[in-house]
């Protein structure tokens, strides 16, 4: 499943990707491939969606960059999570599990009449 | 973060932008890095990672835009950065930027100039209190003071009623007597315009009692240029006829009533000893009583002038025109239709440079697609373009009010210098804000006009992304035939509109008014003394003004010829009885001394002049015009004929025949005129008429130092080239024609250009359509039949819309017009077959051009 294509998933990136964010400070390349291991692989970020995705959520404040060495001694923009973003990250999470859990109940139902 | 944080990282970012640019480029470019490593790792040959790497990652430039985007300043850079493009452009194309200009700078420039001279003239309200309430109480006759007293005793609908005179009155006991145009008016005149002097007070109901102090009020003008603009003037004291008045205050520069370039305003006693007290000198101006109706105003003053007529012992016919006017109206007279006749042919000129305009863009959109087409395909986003070609349009059109600003600016100098003086209001005209408000309002239209015109031509449709592409879309060929027929009917109906004003003006110049103004220097001359003293006077400045070198000859007048100024007498001719009950039918009349006929050059055609024989004692004598002769004597010689003039119960003896002058405007026809001799019942104040051998102006000087010579306290005024005088009084017409005529030929220039523009634009992006026809069979000969066919039914149809549409705009026209019909065939004819011919010749050049194109090129660049 791509990440990012369509803008009904456009806030669950946002959200991903702070989350992923919430486990320490990465650079964009890496931060695109934690999304992907932390979901063991079930979901593919569109990397081209990464970055406008991740310019918006500085411009709101949620997240800072620094320039900083790699580990191969490169220079990368590091990303890092803000104390507003980690308030966001919460509410987001909350209202996710809560429209999941709607939308699970709906579908047992249909299961279940089905 | 708060929106003073989010405003300073925008602004960060904007003046930061080429690091953050930079920035951008080298973490993408890291990106692409990493991932290629990885797939490298993985497994994948080093080009085939970079391949999938870079696949990965999408559309490098559009996701850049993205991130711009999200940044939220890319609006700023991209204006910049689309103006920067813009101006590269259109220096690319000076040809199309130069027609684009010069066409918006003409439309915009004329426009905003008419559009501030009718603003300033006709739409703005007068600067009177409640200037809505105020009328001109049956404006079309002169009243009396005996009659005013009379309505203002009768009404009950009108609050106050002033009285006013024009006056010429002799301003003396100075260094440089001269004589001012006065207004002499009852008492209350500034409160029933409601009125405030800038200076001291204005005089009061009850000051034009008899045995009132005489006082008087400056013009803003006459106390600049005889006071020095001191302020304490107010309390000083002149002398005004020989009598004198205490200065009590100053108008505004705005203040004008009824007769324009008044100097000085003054109390006229209400005297019913005075001789003027029953004589038709005045205008009266009412003030509608509050809650009164303009309806019920006019209802009532129907009735007042009713018992008036009774009361005065007027015949019935007294009060059958009888009406009040609004204020307005009446001081604006026909140029409120004129400004707005002026107006309306600018506004079809800026719709007809609009017209050229959006075929020229219409034209850039088509030669444009490709390269909007490869930038959609390359990832550039369709708001994006739109909005610089928005951009675009809004520099153009910038630019081109800029330069009709500049225009109109250097237009409005023009129209004040050669409008009449006493053309209403000209002083208030001016580039001010509404004027301005209307020219950058007009200006964001073009600028969107523009924009759109090319989004919609040359952006492709989503589906139709066709790089290459070079022919035009089904829109705009559309668009194309729509502007011929829009461009052609605009052409005909200004064209056709203003060809009747050409011919006036060429009709103009050929009518010969009778005198010959060249070569004469006049001058105001006003003696305050007994009629004896005066005959001498002029006796003695005439001999001593003919002695001057220089000097042809030299004459008086009361009145000069086109001065605006008219007079009629009742005459009753000896043998021609008039029906019983019916009034004295009336001429025009002249008082005449010295040598005026040679003076100005009026021809004599029968009979003498008048001469040393013409006293105050000698028989009456008149000359009269040939109109005259020709209507009282027809077929026979007047010299010798008598008649009765005005009240005079002796006989006046006819002793000379002239030639006709036009006296109130070259487009009239000369009414029956009779001259008298001022030696014989003369008047004080005269125009003296110095024809001379020299430049009239370089005698200015030494005419009026022979003047002064004969007497030194007699005031001299307005000394002055004949040819000036005229070139004011006559100006009214001719201002209006010239502007009209000027405005006919930019639009048979615009319009033909456009014409040809348009159709040929219409026929030429058809080449690809004909290509395929000829490759497909068709002969020339058919191909260029229905070329030719399809285009003139749209020039055809242009046409007649054009004509049906100069059949109404011609009726409005029709008083502006001298001896030509406003149907007048031969313009009709004229304009309709001169844009067939332009739009024949303008379908032609394509047509054959079309039709040797070789249908192989054409079909390989599909």
């Amino acid at each position: 499943m791509g990440l990012g294509d369509t803008d009904l998933l456009r806030g669950t990136l946002d959200m991903l990707a702070l989350k992923a964010l919430s486990v320490g400070p990465i650079h964009g390349w890496g931060l695109a491939l934690r999304i992907g291991q932390l979901s063991q692989d079930a979901l593919a970020v569109n990397q081209g969606s990464l970055y406008p995705a991740l310019q918006g959520l500085k411009r709101r404040g949620w997240i800072k960059s620094e320039w900083r060495s790699s580990d191969n001694n490169r220079r990368a923009a590091y990303y890092s999570i803000t104390k507003s973003g980690l308030k966001h990250l919460e509410k987001e999470e909350a209202r996710w599990r809560e429209a999941t859990a709607a939308v699970n109940r709906v579908l047992t139902l249909a299961i279940a009449e089905g | 973060m708060s929106w003073l944080d989010g405003l300073r990282d925008r602004l960060y970012w904007l003046f930061r932008s080429k690091d953050a640019e930079e920035r951008l480029d080298s973490e993408l470019q890291f990106h692409l890095e990493m991932e290629t490593e990885r797939l490298i790792a993985s497994g994948l040959a080093p080009e085939a990672a970079a391949r999938e790497a870079a696949r990965s990652l999408g559309n490098m430039t559009s996701t850049k835009e993205t991130v711009r985007d999200e940044r939220g300043v890319s609006w700023i850079e991209d204006l910049g950065r689309d103006l920067a493009y813009a101006a590269r452009g259109l220096r690319r194309r000076p040809g199309f930027t130069f027609a684009v200009l010069a066409t918006l700078a003409l439309g915009i420039g004329a426009n905003t100039a008419v559009f501030s001279v009718a603003e300033g003239v006709a739409l703005r309200p007068l600067a009177f209190e409640d200037p809505a309430r105020l009328v001109a109480v049956w404006p079309d006759r002169v009243m009396t003071q005996f009659e005013r007293n009379a309505i203002v005793e009768q009404t009950r609908t009108l609050a106050q009623v002033a009285g006013y005179a024009s006056w010429n009155m002799a301003f003396t006991g100075v260094e440089e007597p001269t004589q001012l145009r006065a207004a002499r008016t009852s008492a209350n005149l500034f409160e029933v315009l409601g009125a405030r002097a800038a200076l001291g007070r204005t005089y009061h109901s009850g000051e034009d009692a008899v045995g009132a102090d005489p006082v008087a009020v400056l013009s803003d003008a006459l106390w600049k240029e005889r006071f020095h603009g001191d302020s304490t003037v107010v309390g000083r004291s002149m002398d005004l006829d020989g009598l004198r008045h205490t200065i009590i205050g100053v108008m505004p520069a705005t203040f004008e009533v009824a007769r324009f370039g008044t100097q000085v305003w003054v109390p006229l006693p209400d005297n019913p000893e005075a001789w003027y007290y029953r004589s038709n000198i005045s205008l009266l101006i009412g003030r509608l009583a509050p809650t009164v109706t303009p309806e019920a105003a006019s209802a009532d003053f129907t009735r007042v002038i009713g018992v008036v007529r009774q009361q005065l012992g007027y015949t019935e016919s007294f009060g059958e025109k009888a009406a009040l006017v609004d204020f307005r109206t009446y001081v604006l007279g026909d140029y409120r239709i004129l400004l707005l006749v002026l107006l309306g042919a600018v506004s079809g000129i800026l719709l007809l440079a609009g017209a050229n305009l959006a075929n020229l863009l219409l034209g850039r959109a088509d030669s444009r697609r490709p390269e909007l087409s490869m930038r959609l395909a390359l990832g550039a986003r369709r708001s994006r373009l739109v909005r610089q070609l928005l951009t675009e349009g809004l520099a153009l059109s910038l630019i081109g009010s800029g330069l009709g600003l500049l225009l109109a600016v250097a237009l409005l100098g023009v129209f004040r210098a050669i409008a009449p003086p006493d053309t209403p209001r000209i002083a208030e005209v001016g580039i001010n804000p509404v004027v301005l408000a209307v020219c950058a309002a007009s200006s964001v239209v073009m600028a969107l006009v523009f924009g759109l015109a090319q989004a919609v031509g040359g952006l492709p449709r989503a589906d139709g992304m066709r790089p290459g592409l070079s022919g035009g879309t089904r829109v705009t060929a559309r668009a194309g035939g729509f502007l011929v027929v829009l461009e052609t009917a605009l052409a005909v109906t200004l064209i056709i509109g203003a060809g009747p004003m050409i011919r006036t003006i060429g009709r103009l110049a050929l009518v010969d008014p009778g005198f010959d103004p060249r070569n004469v220097l006049t001058l105001r001359v006003q003696p305050v003394a007994k009629p004896a003293q005066v005959d001498a006077f002029y006796q003695a400045a005439f001999e001593r003004i003919a002695a001057l070198p220089g000097v042809v000859t030299v004459g008086a007048v009361q009145h000069l010829p086109m001065s605006g100024i008219r007079w009629d007498i009742p005459v009753d001719v000896e043998g021609r009885p008039t029906e019983p009950g019916k009034a004295l039918p009336t001429v025009g009349f002249r008082l005449i001394g010295g040598d005026y006929l040679g003076a100005v050059g009026i021809p004599l055609k029968a009979g003498r002049a008048f001469d040393a024989r013409d006293t105050r004692g000698g028989m009456p004598v008149a000359i009269v015009n040939e109109a005259m002769a020709e209507r009282y004597w027809p077929g026979e010689s007047p010299v010798g004929r008598r008649l009765h003039a005005g009240r005079d119960s002796t006989w006046t003896t006819v002793v000379g025949v002239v030639g006709d002058v036009r006296h109130s405007s070259l487009t009239e026809t000369p009414e029956p005129e009779m001259y008298t001799p001022t030696t014989q019942a003369g008047m004080p104040a005269l125009m003296v008429a110095v024809r001379t051998s020299v430049p009239p102006a370089s005698l200015a000087k030494a005419v009026q130092a022979a003047v002064w010579e004969v007497d030194p306290g007699v005031p001299v005024a307005r000394v002055m080239p004949y040819d000036d005088i005229l070139r004011d009084s006559v100006g009214d017409k001719r201002l209006l024609t010239l502007v009209l005529g000027v405005f006919a030929v930019v639009a048979l220039v615009v319009g033909a250009i456009g014409v040809f523009g348009v159709v040929s634009f219409a026929v030429s992006r058809r080449t690809r359509e004909i290509g395929i026809r000829m490759a497909l069979g068709a002969t020339r000969g058919t191909v260029r039949g229905a070329v030719f066919g399809r285009g003139m039914t749209l020039v055809v149809g242009g046409i007649a819309l054009g004509v049906v549409a100069a059949l109404g705009l011609t009726r409005f026209l029709r008083s502006f017009l001298f001896e030509v019909g406003t149907t007048d065939p031969v313009t009709f004819v004229g304009v309709a077959s001169l844009l067939a011919l332009v739009a024949s010749a303008a379908i032609a050049g394509p047509a054959v051009r079309a039709t040797r194109v070789d249908p192989v090129r054409v079909l390989r660049d599909e």
